[in-house]
C-alpha cells in the first residue's frame, strides 16, 4: 500500500493506517532528528513530530508526499527546539557538545581496544549535523544513496561525498584515541 | 586509478554502491597499492564498529506511545466521521438558533462562549486567545468567556468558572489556566477544583509548550466527579479525588484509581509518587469565601461548616478551624445563622453552640432579624447567646423579659 492509500484511510479515520506510516518513517524522522538536537531529547521530538504531523495530516495537499512533508513538520520542530534552548540559555551546540566532548575525553584516559567500539559510536554525536544524518540513516535504516539522496533533497554524489567525510573524521578521532592511549 | 578520488570509491564499494566493474578495479587496486589497503582495512574496522554500534532502535514502542497519545483525537475523529449525517442537521438547527439570538438580542459574542466567570471574591484577570493585555473582573460582574480564554486569580481572589456542559471549575489563589473548551481546562499554575458534569467527562492538562507532552499529561476525569489539581514543576501535576467516592482516572499513558482522600503525583502522564492521604474537606476548605457568595443553606457550604464546627474543640489545631471560619467575616454570619436555624442542627446542640458563639463575634447589624427569631429557640445556651449578639448592636433596646436576668442586671446598670 502506498503512503498516499495510507494517508487517505487515517483522513477517513483508520486509526492503525497512521501506524503503518509511523513505522515506515520514524527511524529517517529519528535521525534527522538526532542529527538536528544532540540529545536524549531526539526520541521525544521524533514522537512529536508524528503527533503534530497527524493533527495537521487534513491539511496535506499530496497524500503521496508524506514523507518530504513530514521532514518538513520535523525540521520546523528542530529549528523550534533549538530556539528553546537558546530561549533558556542552554545552547545546543555548545553546552551539549562540550558536555558529550567532555565525556569522550574522560574516557580516552582509561579506554581499552574493547571500549573503542563505544568510542566511535559516541564520537558520530559530535560530527557536523549533516553527516551525521547520512551516517545514522546508513546505520538505521540501511538507505541506498539513491534513496538518501531523494530524501535530503541533494544529489547522490552529495551523500557519497557526506559518508566519506563523516567516516574521515571518525577515522581521525580513533586514530588520535590510539595514539593517546 | 587515481589515489585522490579512492576515498569516494571506497565509501561506495563499502556501502555496496559501486557496479561490478567498478568493484573489480578497486580491488586489483588495493592489491597494488599499500597506502589505499590500510585505508580501506581502516575503514571496514570503522564500519563494523558502527554497525554494531548504532543499532536501528526500536520503532514499535514508539508507535504505540504515540497511537495512545493519539487516542482520544482518533476517538473523536472516529465519532465525528461516524455522526457527520446527524450532525449536520444539528449544526444547521443550531446555526439557525444562533441567527435568531444574533438577530434578537445583537450578542453574537455569547454564541461563542463555552463558559462563564459566575463567581469571584475580588479581582481576577481574564483575557482571549490572542489578546495581549489582561482584563480585570470585579464585583459580581459575570464574564463571557470564549475557547482557549485565559484566566488568573490574584494573591488574594478566588474564582469559579461555570462551562456550558455544567462543568465547575474554582481557581485557588495565585492560579492561572487556559479553558481549551467547555470540555478541556489546562493548568497552568497554581491549584483548582472541578466537577465533571453528570453527563460527560471533563479533561485536564498540564501546560506544556510542546504538543506530545501537553498530550501526555492529559486527564480524563469521569463525569460527576470531583478532583483537585495542583501544577507541579516539569509539568508534573498533582491530584486529589475530593468526593466520597472512589475516581477511575484516565491518561493516555495510565489508568489509575484514586480513593477519597487520596493524592496522587503524575509525571509524564503517569503515577510517580506514594500516595498521600487528606481530608477532602479540609483540601478544598479554602473554596469557602466562594462558597458564602451562594446561598447560606447551599449543600456544599453546609457541608465545609458542620465539618469546621465538629473539629473545633477536638482536633489539635482546631483553632485553624475557628480562624478559618472567622475570616470569612461578615459574609460568614448567614451560613452561622442558616446552620443553627437548621432542623438537622438541633440533634448536635454541641456544634450549634459552637456556632452561635462564632455568631455573637461576627455578626453585624444586617442579622438583627434572624437573631430576633433565635430570642425564641428552645435552647436557652442560644438564647442567651442571641441576646448578648442583640445587646452589642443595639445597646438601647428592650430586650423580652425572658431574657436571662443577668443580662437584664447588667444592661440596668
Amino acid at each position: 500500500m502506498t503512503d498516499g492509500e495510507l494517508v487517505r484511510r487515517v483522513v477517513a479515520g483508520d486509526t492503525a493506517a497512521y501506524g503503518e506510516l509511523m513505522r515506515r518513517w520514524f527511524r529517517r524522522i529519528l535521525a534527522l532528528c538526532q542529527s538536528r538536537v544532540c540529545s536524549n531529547d531526539a526520541e521525544d521530538l521524533t514522537q512529536d513530530v508524528f503527533v503534530r504531523g497527524y493533527a495537521h495530516l487534513p491539511s496535506l495537499a499530496n497524500a503521496d508526499m508524506f514523507g518530504p512533508w513530514l521532514r518538513g513538520i520535523a525540521l520546523n520542530m528542530c529549528v523550534d527546539w533549538c530556539r528553546d534552548r537558546v530561549r533558556h540559555r542552554q545552547v545546543f551546540g555548545t553546552e551539549n557538545q562540550q558536555a558529550e566532548l567532555a565525556s569522550a575525553a574522560g574516557q580516552i584516559d582509561g579506554i581499552l581496544a574493547a571500549d573503542e567500539r563505544a568510542f566511535v559510536v559516541g564520537q558520530v554525536a559530535t560530527i557536523p549535523e549533516d553527516l551525521r544524518e547520512v551516517i545514522l540513516l546508513r546505520y538505521y535504516e540501511n538507505l541506498t544513496y539513491d534513496e538518501m539522496a531523494q530524501w535530503l533533497g541533494v544529489a547522490r554524489a552529495t551523500v557519497n561525498e557526506r559518508l566519506a567525510k563523516a567516516r574521515a573524521l571518525l577515522r581521525i578521532r580513533l586514530a588520535k584515541l590510539r595514539s593517546d592511549v | 586509478m587515481n589515489c585522490d578520488l579512492l576515498p569516494l570509491m571506497l565509501n561506495a564499494a563499502l556501502d555496496g554502491e559501486l557496479s561490478p566493474q567498478e568493484r573489480a578495479d578497486i580491488d586489483q587496486h588495493l592489491l597494488d597499492c599499500t597506502a589505499c589497503r590500510d585505508q580501506w582495512n581502516d575503514l571496514q574496522s570503522l564500519h563494523q564498529d558502527l554497525a554494531a554500534g548504532l543499532t536501528p532502535p526500536a520503532v514499535e514502542p514508539a508507535v504505540r506511545q504515540v497511537m495512545a497519545t493519539l487516542q482520544p483525537r482518533l476517538e473523536r475523529r472516529t465519532v465525528t466521521k461516524r455522526g457527520l449525517g446527524s450532525q449536520l442537521v444539528i449544526v444547521a438547527v443550531a446555526c439557525t438558533l444562533l441567527l435568531t439570538i444574533g438577530i434578537c438580542f445583537q450578542s453574537p459574542k455569547l454564541a461563542q462562549a463555552v463558559a462563564e466567570i459566575s463567581l469571584t471574591t475580588g479581582p481576577i484577570d481574564y483575557k482571549a486567545a490572542e489578546a495581549k493585555d489582561w482584563i480585570a473582573v470585579e464585583g459580581k460582574q459575570r464574564v463571557s468567556l470564549p475557547a482557549f480564554a485565559r484566566v488568573r486569580t490574584r494573591s488574594k481572589s478566588l474564582c469559579e468558572i461555570r462551562t456550558s456542559i455544567d462543568a465547575v471549575v474554582r481557581l485557588n489563589q495565585e492560579t492561572e489556566l487556559v479553558l481549551h473548551r467547555a470540555e478541556k481546562v489546562e493548568l497552568v499554575a497554581g491549584e483548582l477544583w472541578c466537577r465533571a458534569p453528570a453527563t460527560s467527562e471533563l479533561e485536564i492538562c498540564a501546560s506544556a509548550s510542546r504538543p506530545r507532552t501537553a498530550a501526555i499529561n492529559t486527564f480524563m476525569c469521569p463525569a460527576s466527579t470531583e478532583m483537585q489539581w495542583k501544577a507541579l514543576p516539569n509539568h508534573e501535576l498533582s491530584c486529589q479525588d475530593v468526593a466520597k467516592t472512589p475516581v477511575e482516572l484516565h491518561s493516555p499513558l495510565a489508568n489509575c484509581t484514586i480513593e477519597p482522600g487520596q493524592s496522587v503525583t503524575f509525571a509524564g502522564g503517569k503515577p510517580v509518587s506514594e500516595a498521600t492521604w487528606g481530608s477532602p474537606l479540609d483540601a478544598t476548605s479554602w473554596q469557602m469565601p466562594l462558597l458564602v457568595l451562594r446561598s447560606p443553606n447551599d449543600s456544599e457550604l453546609r457541608g465545609h461548616l458542620t465539618h469546621m464546627l465538629a473539629m473545633i474543640g477536638e482536633a489539635k489545631a482546631s483553632y485553624l478551624y475557628e480562624s478559618q471560619i472567622r475570616e470569612l467575616g461578615p459574609a460568614g454570619v448567614a451560613p452561622l445563622i442558616a446552620y443553627v436555624q437548621s432542623a438537622d442542627s438541633h440533634s448536635q446542640p454541641r456544634m450549634r453552640h459552637r456556632a452561635m458563639e462564632l455568631i455573637s463575634e461576627m455578626a453585624t447589624s444586617s442579622s438583627i432579624a434572624d437573631l430576633d427569631r433565635l430570642l425564641k429557640d428552645q435552647d436557652p445556651v442560644i438564647r442567651r447567646l442571641a441576646a448578648t449578639t442583640l445587646n452589642r448592636l443595639q445597646p438601647d433596646r428592650v430586650l423580652p423579659e425572658w431574657v436571662p436576668a443577668p443580662l437584664m442586671k447588667a444592661r440596668a446598670t
